[in-house]
């Protein structure tokens, strides 16, 4: 009899008590487009069009979110100073425009002013809720994540709008699921950030070796001759 | 023999090629027109209140920097190596009144502002440099090139070309 009532509970434990369905996070960031101020008379000038970050960020956000489960949440953190500063360039509110945007795609907006304001968010405490992606849009190097380039600087950054890869550390790896995808789309990643995010992150990081190309709108495609995506 | 001629031309590419982008570090772009242009430039503009810092313009291939900034009275030697944040509709750079932004190659100021509590970072040099925010400036007149090299890389290991982000064009 007790074999049976411990059998039954067993069964019961299994079938009966809901899973608990883990919610995991899937963040999409985006950087922040040059001044035409400091662009428009070069001979290659970036970010003639204010959106390319924000419009592949986008599209992708649109790719993710028939992948993952219903709990799951996309978070969009977007570099919110070149925004402002573009904005007011172009007498447009870019911030609404991207509220707006965030809005539409069921992502939750999340603004970001420097590193260390995106650092902490990956890293607040985390049981259930680790991230499962992170893939970057924006200008970059082989070796920096350029949230703000060509915005407060002439063809440069504040090194609060970067996260160069010597910063890497700082970001805890029990934030990520085992699995997380990662992967940045900007240019140049893969040939040094890839392999220094695997060895402070402890996971792989999808990035081009040669130029991304954002200009023909939705996600951005590699341009360089021999160009290829490594982790 | 055929081999080791490859190799020859190879060693011989790879050195111009390294030699090309050090030179590039320290010479100055030549700027023959700068004089003319410089005329262009106000005497004077915004805010002259405050310390002053004499710099001097140096446009140098692939730097961001703006040129070398030391506090008045003191040796050019002693110059750092700084970038200069605008502030568009209100201060911008001097070399801008020349049409190009590049257009005062040499020329010295006073530079009246202060120095961010952050550095900025130049793209092709993976290097973090001081940012001087302008509030106003004097023209003094056509300098002499400072010698001495930028600062190369922040990041430990050996040189490495970091090139800049993708050409973004899009409409």
């Amino acid at each position: 009899m007790k074999f049976f009532r411990l059998a039954l509970l067993i069964w019961a434990t299994l079938f009966f008590v809901p899973a608990v369905q883990e919610a995991s996070e899937y963040i999409v960031i985006s950087g922040g487009p040059a001044l035409r101020y400091f662009e428009h008379s070069k001979p290659f000038p970036h970010d003639m069009y204010w959106g390319n970050f924000i419009d592949a960020a986008e599209t992708r956000i649109g790719q993710v979110r028939p992948k993952l489960a219903p709990t799951d949440v996309i978070t969009w953190m977007v570099y919110r100073p070149s925004y402002e500063r573009r904005g007011a360039e172009q007498e447009e509110n870019l911030i609404a425009e991207i509220e707006d945007r965030a809005h539409k795609s069921g992502a939750r907006l999340v603004w970001f002013f420097n590193r260390d304001g995106l650092i902490e968010y990956l890293n607040q405490p985390r049981k259930d809720d680790k991230i499962c992606g992170l893939e970057y849009f924006g200008h970059s190097n082989k070796r920096t994540f350029l949230f703000d380039y060509s915005n407060l600087l002439d063809g440069a950054s504040p090194e609060p709008g970067t996260l160069h890869m010597d910063r890497l550390k700082e970001i805890n790896r029990d934030d990520f699921t085992s699995n997380a995808y990662c992967k940045s789309w900007g240019c140049h990643s893969g040939e040094e950030y890839s392999g220094e995010w695997k060895r402070a992150i402890g996971m792989d990081m999808w990035g081009a070796v040669g130029k991304t190309d954002f200009s023909h709108g939705g996600l951005p495609f590699l341009s360089s001759e021999g160009g290829r995506w490594t982790k | 023999m055929k081999i080791s001629s490859f190799i020859l031309v190879l060693v011989a590419l790879c050195g111009s090629a390294f030699s090309c982008i050090a030179e590039e570090a320290q010479k100055p772009v030549p700027a023959p027109e700068t004089t003319q242009k410089a005329k262009d430039i106000p005497h004077e503009m915004g805010d002259r209140t405050g310390p002053v810092w004499i710099g001097i313009r140096t446009v140098l291939d692939r730097r961001s920097g703006w040129g070398w900034i030391k506090k008045e009275g003191q040796d050019w030697n002693q110059a750092r190596w700084c970038m200069l944040e605008e502030k568009p509709g209100v201060i911008k750079a001097p070399g801008r009144y020349t049409g190009n932004p590049d257009g005062d190659q040499l020329m010295t100021y006073r530079l009246y502002g202060n120095f961010e509590n952050f550095q900025g970072y130049e793209p092709d040099f993976d290097v973090f440099i001081p940012i001087f925010r302008l509030k106003g400036f004097e023209v003094i007149g056509p300098g002499e090139p400072v010698r001495k090299d930028p600062p190369t890389l922040s990041s430990s290991g050996p040189p490495r070309y970091a090139e800049r982000g993708a050409n973004l064009i899009r409409h």
